[in-house]
């Protein structure tokens, strides 16, 4: 073999990635030539060296954008385009947003009719009218979210979970509903934009043991992910129990073992 | 537990199970960062186009072919997105400044190598090509085979081992100039 061959093939020499023929062929030259005796040296030195560099961590934002991203992501796809043909072709009245929309006009029109029919339009009524229509206004959204929470359509239902999500103070009505969807809806999307509203409500120490809760039932690994992501951001330091049967149980797939593991720093 | 392929999550991904990809995440982004690490030595340079990578395989899933492996198209979509990085930074003159960015390797004294080493190493690298300098990455940093190389670039086996044969010499050259 020559010079110029050996140079060639020195790199899958060093790796071991040669035919048995030509690595005797290789050894014999280098027995003789100096040169290339040296240069093997000093390639093997380098590639060492790379092998041996470690690998870089980026920081947690890393992390928390990417799901911020993909959580955004998943409203936009759920509000156009992923709706199924026979969805777009049921008319426009029938649609889980516009029954809503619909029925808080005729409420509130309701109300107002109600107001001029009793007579008078004195300010303290009013308010007190507004009051109500408000409250009025939110049960019926309530009302409506648990509806469409039975909605065949995995993006009404996804729909509903934000309309909770969207609630300043939620009564326990609807977390247990958020709750039961995170644990038992037969969508990811759905569970996971449940586990997202919820985790709005996470200064709730109900809320957060629930979600702790859930993590231990939860088997599907998308899940495991975000339920972990979202109690490391919180530092809940009672997941850490479900985080470690996470860690140790040999079925958890190997990605998730990695985000449960590293939720252990801030979780310890 | 058999392990699930990245192309089933990709093809769920596709059909609008978008949340499959914090999968694909969890794989891939500690391997993409270094990926842009290695050809920027920038930090925050290489946390923009990890995060950039994972919303462009979001926005062009549809483009993603059931029968490609992701790990080759995912590579593909890093390539581009640093291509157009450096379009843009050339753009701005700013690449040579870059060479005084370098963070320091862990010492591995124990195995004979210091710190110095680990410094003059990089400093040869970023003395490459660009061509030459992502050959190394993918092959040497990422351990991807000739093959994968191969289907990423869209050359053939026999050139890249050419390719890598060159980068490396030059690379060995450059280093043991230094000392």
């Amino acid at each position: 073999m020559k010079c110029e061959e050996v140079e060639l093939k020195m790199i899958d020499y060093l790796d071991r990635t040669i035919k048995e023929s030509e690595r005797q062929e290789i050894e014999k030259h280098l027995e003789t030539c100096e040169r290339c005796l040296d240069e093997l040296k000093d390639t093997q030195q380098v590639l060492n060296l790379i092998s041996k560099s470690e690998m870089k961590k980026p920081d947690d934002s890393l992390r928390i954008n990417f799901y911020h991203m993909l959580h955004s992501e998943i409203k936009k796809n759920n509000e156009s385009s992923n709706r199924p043909l026979h969805k777009t072709l049921i008319p426009w009245y029938n649609s889980g947003r516009y029954r809503i929309a619909a029925g808080i006009a005729l409420l509130i029109g309701g109300t107002f009719i109600g107001m001029l029919i009793n007579g008078g339009f004195n300010y303290t009524s009013a308010s007190n009218e507004l009051k109500q229509l408000r409250s009025e206004v939110l049960d019926l959204k309530k009302a409506t979210m648990f509806t469409m929470l039975k909605d065949e359509s995995s993006s009404d239902r996804i729909q509903a979970v934000s309309y909770a999500g969207d609630l300043s103070s939620p009564d326990q009505n609807v977390i247990d509903e958020l709750i039961k969807t995170l644990n038992n809806d037969k969508n990811v999307n759905v569970r996971m934009a449940a586990a997202y509203a919820l985790s709005k409500f996470a200064n709730q120490r109900a809320v957060t043991d629930s979600l702790v809760k859930s993590l231990s039932l939860q088997s599907d690994p998308i899940l495991q992910v975000t339920l972990i992501n979202i109690l490391a951001e919180r530092k809940e330091k009672s997941a850490l129990r479900p985080v470690q049967e996470i860690i140790s149980n040999k079925k958890t797939l190997k990605e998730v073992r990695a985000v449960a593991e590293n939720s252990l720093r801030v979780l310890i | 537990m058999a392990e699930i392929t990245d192309e089933i999550f990709m093809q769920n991904v596709k059909e609008g199970n978008i949340s499959e990809m914090s999968v694909l995440f969890e794989r891939y982004h500690l391997r993409i960062y270094n990926f842009f690490f290695r050809l920027t030595y920038d930090m925050d340079v290489s946390q923009d186009l990890t995060q950039n990578l994972f919303y462009r395989m979001i926005k062009y899933k549809n483009s993603y072919k059931s029968d490609y492996s992701v790990k080759s198209w995912i590579f593909q979509i890093a390539r581009n997105l640093h291509a157009d990085y450096c379009k843009e930074e050339k753009r701005s003159e700013e690449l040579f400044l870059k060479t005084d960015r370098f963070t320091v390797e862990p010492a591995d004294e124990a195995e004979g190598y210091h710190e110095d080493d680990y410094d003059r190493l990089e400093k040869a690298i970023s003395d490459l090509s660009d061509e030459q300098k992502e050959i190394i990455v993918l092959s040497r940093y990422q351990g991807l085979k000739y093959e994968e190389i191969s289907a990423i670039t869209n050359q053939s086996v026999a050139a890249i081992k050419v390719a890598m044969y060159r980068a490396i010499r030059q690379l060995r050259g450059i280093y043991f100039k230094q000392i």
